[in-house]
């Protein structure tokens, strides 16, 4: 028998935090716990990490009897481009260089637009690029090279 | 009259030509990102926080102060002119100041925002000046089990505004201490959910974890409903006030003013509780009542003053106690331990000159606002034109650049990227990204007062209901977690946020 849940946004969110209040509890719990008079290190996170695995569960169970909103479309078209734009620039920045990174960032996030065409991309990135190279590099003297050794430099 | 004094050290420090340039600088940059749409006070500090880094404690405060209210004015003015509020505070103002610049009286209706919040940046900073001492003092009083049982009242004071379930927001909250907790223990050395990695065993930087979900989060979200929006310019006209107006907005400014003030204060107050409550007021108090809807001005003058005043006397709670009453307020404080400064009432008595500069930058950033916005008005309304599609790629670059700059390495971008996601998911589910924040900023020191704590008492978890300050701010804690539940107050809430 399917027991659907009749909210599904708590439904998630109760796992979220269930998930991520299992996890730190089960890290922590191998960390010293000491004694309640001089608390080790492993104390107080696992406790939080329980009691936000018990919130993640309470909430889960109201998931189930209350009726609330759909979730509705996530944007994941923008959630993965604009993730996928600042992973490139991490990628990049060091190893290709400030003019590659930013570049590639504006023109991948760029796309998560409705209103995306190629040439505002392309406008984006030189702009960005000008700007960040004046005002970072030069201005504040952010040690990064414009142009990394991948390019050949 | 101490606080004379106090104010003119104040004053002496907040007008050396750098301290009045950062100010400028700060309330300039802050105005021009409050404007942008897409774009509120969290994310402009949260973006040109790495920035500070360089300045000098005093100086990089004076310009964060200076971003926080030049932001909120930017997104004040966009409440009126394109019924897009910059931040939740303005909504309020977007009411009736919108109406009005549909109207053609965006004029007058900007002129009130700005003379209003500045009488009442005036007014919460001699407040701040004359009571915030007072108040440390009785801080300075207060144990590690007084300040955990204060630190809990603001977090739950914090999250009884927050749009959705008080359960939920408090395992934000949670999760966001554990967050925090991520690193290394001071106290014992032993590197805590670090994997092995160099850059964990540090922690997570507060500007990651901002950037990643109040940046990337709400670009993504504002990708869900990407228009371009109409502007009232050719109506915005001349920044005058008629007599009339200018007699109409006297009480309701200063009604504002006090109730912006007072609600400011408490943990968990701030610019979003005093403009939601002093238009509530105003519209029960005024002769003028019916209008409000439909462009009353004193629906802008009120909760314009409150906002302001509530977002300056935020800050008391932050300078005295070390105590963040919302995000901005985190960030602060997030700012402050960077430079090596504890958040605390000892702040005062250490370090006099850099804390009364700070407040008395406030009333120049204040002045700057005033004398800077009603000419430049223009200027904004440019730039609101600004498609989100240019705007967007421009903020994430200026997240990555400045995470990355955090110490020239590319994992804090990837984190900030993890958090983005995070933010964004959670933000979907009806999950607030402000108490996570709130949380990440308190949690190492929460569990320092907590473990102070029990070693005073021996192990005994008792000490904090049998010491009887603490136990009154953690029954404060109870009463307002339990107001959710009653009825009225949640039909309050429900009102407050659908406006939104």
């Amino acid at each position: 028998m399917k027991l659907s849940p009749r909210s599904p946004r708590d439904f998630w969110s109760g796992l979220i935090f269930m998930a991520f209040g299992l996890g730190f509890a089960w890290v922590a719990h191998d960390y010293p716990m000491g004694s309640t008079r001089r608390m080790g290190p492993g104390m107080f996170p696992f406790a939080l990490a329980l009691i936000l695995a018990g919130l993640g569960a309470i909430v889960l169970l109201r998931s189930l009897l209350v009726v609330g909103e759909p979730i509705g479309r996530l944007n994941l078209k923008g959630l993965f481009l604009v993730t996928a734009g600042a992973l490139l620039f991490g990628l990049l920045i060091e190893k290709a260089g400030l003019v590659a990174a930013v570049a590639a960032a504006v023109i991948t996030s760029s796309i998560a637009s409705v209103h995306f065409s190629a040439r505002r991309a392309v406008i984006s990135a030189v702009v960005l690029v000008v700007f960040s190279a004046v005002v970072f590099v030069y201005a504040v003297g952010l040690p990064v090279k414009l142009f990394g050794p991948w390019l050949g430099f | 009259m101490e606080f004379l004094g106090n104010l003119a050290l104040g004053f002496s420090v907040a007008l050396t030509p750098s301290h009045l340039l950062y100010c400028f600088i700060g309330v300039f940059l802050g105005t021009v990102i409050g404007v942008l749409p897409g774009l509120g006070p969290v994310a402009a500090i949260a973006m040109l926080l790495p920035t500070t880094f360089a300045l000098s404690p005093a100086a990089s405060l004076i310009m964060l102060a200076g971003i926080y209210y030049g932001a909120q004015y930017g997104g004040s003015t966009t409440a009126i002119l394109i019924n897009l509020p910059g931040d939740a505070s303005s909504v309020v103002t977007a009411i009736d100041g919108y109406r009005m610049a549909q109207q053609g009286r965006a004029g007058p209706a900007l002129a009130t925002a700005a003379l209003s919040s500045f009488f009442a940046g005036t007014v919460a900073t001699l407040l701040l000046a004359m009571f915030a001492p007072a108040l440390a003092r009785v801080a300075l009083q207060f144990g590690p089990a007084e300040y955990f049982s204060l630190m809990v009242l603001g977090l739950v004071a914090s999250v009884i505004l927050a749009n959705g379930s008080l359960i939920k927001a408090i395992a934000m909250i949670i999760l966001g201490l554990l967050f925090g907790l991520v690193g290394t223990d001071v106290t014992s050395g032993v590197q805590r959910f670090a994997f092995g990695s160099p850059n964990l065993a540090d922690g997570l930087d507060v500007v990651v974890v901002a950037m990643g979900m109040f940046g990337l989060g709400e670009i993504i979200r504002n990708l869900e409903h990407e228009h371009n929006r109409q502007i009232n310019a050719s109506k915005v006209g001349g920044l005058r006030l008629s007599r009339s107006d200018a007699r109409r907005i006297v009480l309701p400014t200063l009604r504002g003013t006090a109730l912006g003030s007072a609600l400011g204060i408490l943990p968990g107050g701030g610019a979003l509780l005093s403009s939601f409550a002093a238009y509530s007021v105003e519209k029960k108090v005024s002769p003028n009542a019916a209008e409000f809807g439909n462009g009353a001005i004193e629906g802008v003058a009120a909760p314009e003053a409150a906002n302001n005043a509530g977002a300056q006397t935020s800050f008391v709670p932050m300078l005295t106690l070390g105590l963040p009453s919302n995000p901005v307020m985190a960030l602060m404080i997030g700012a402050m331990v960077i430079q090596g400064i504890t958040p605390g009432p000892q702040v005062m008595t250490q370090q006099p000159a850099l804390f009364w500069g700070v407040i008395a930058s406030m009333w120049i950033g204040n002045l700057f606002l005033v004398v800077l916005n009603l000419p430049l008005i223009g200027i904004w309304v440019r730039m609101l034109s600004v498609p989100y599609y240019y705007l967007f790629p421009a903020i994430l670059i200026f997240c990555a650049i400045g995470v990355y700059s955090l110490n020239n390495n590319s994992s804090n971008v990837y984190l900030m990227a993890a958090f983005g996601i995070l933010g964004y998911v959670l933000a979907r589910l009806d999950c607030e990204p402000a108490p996570l924040l709130l949380g990440f900023v308190l949690g190492p020191v929460m569990e320092e007062f907590f473990r102070r704590s029990m070693t005073i008492s021996g192990g005994d978890a008792m000490i904090f209901v049998q010491r009887p300050l603490s136990a009154v701010l953690l029954t404060c804690s109870l009463i307002a977690a339990l107001s959710i539940a009653v009825p009225a107050f949640r039909r309050t809430r429900e009102v407050a946020f659908r406006e939104d």
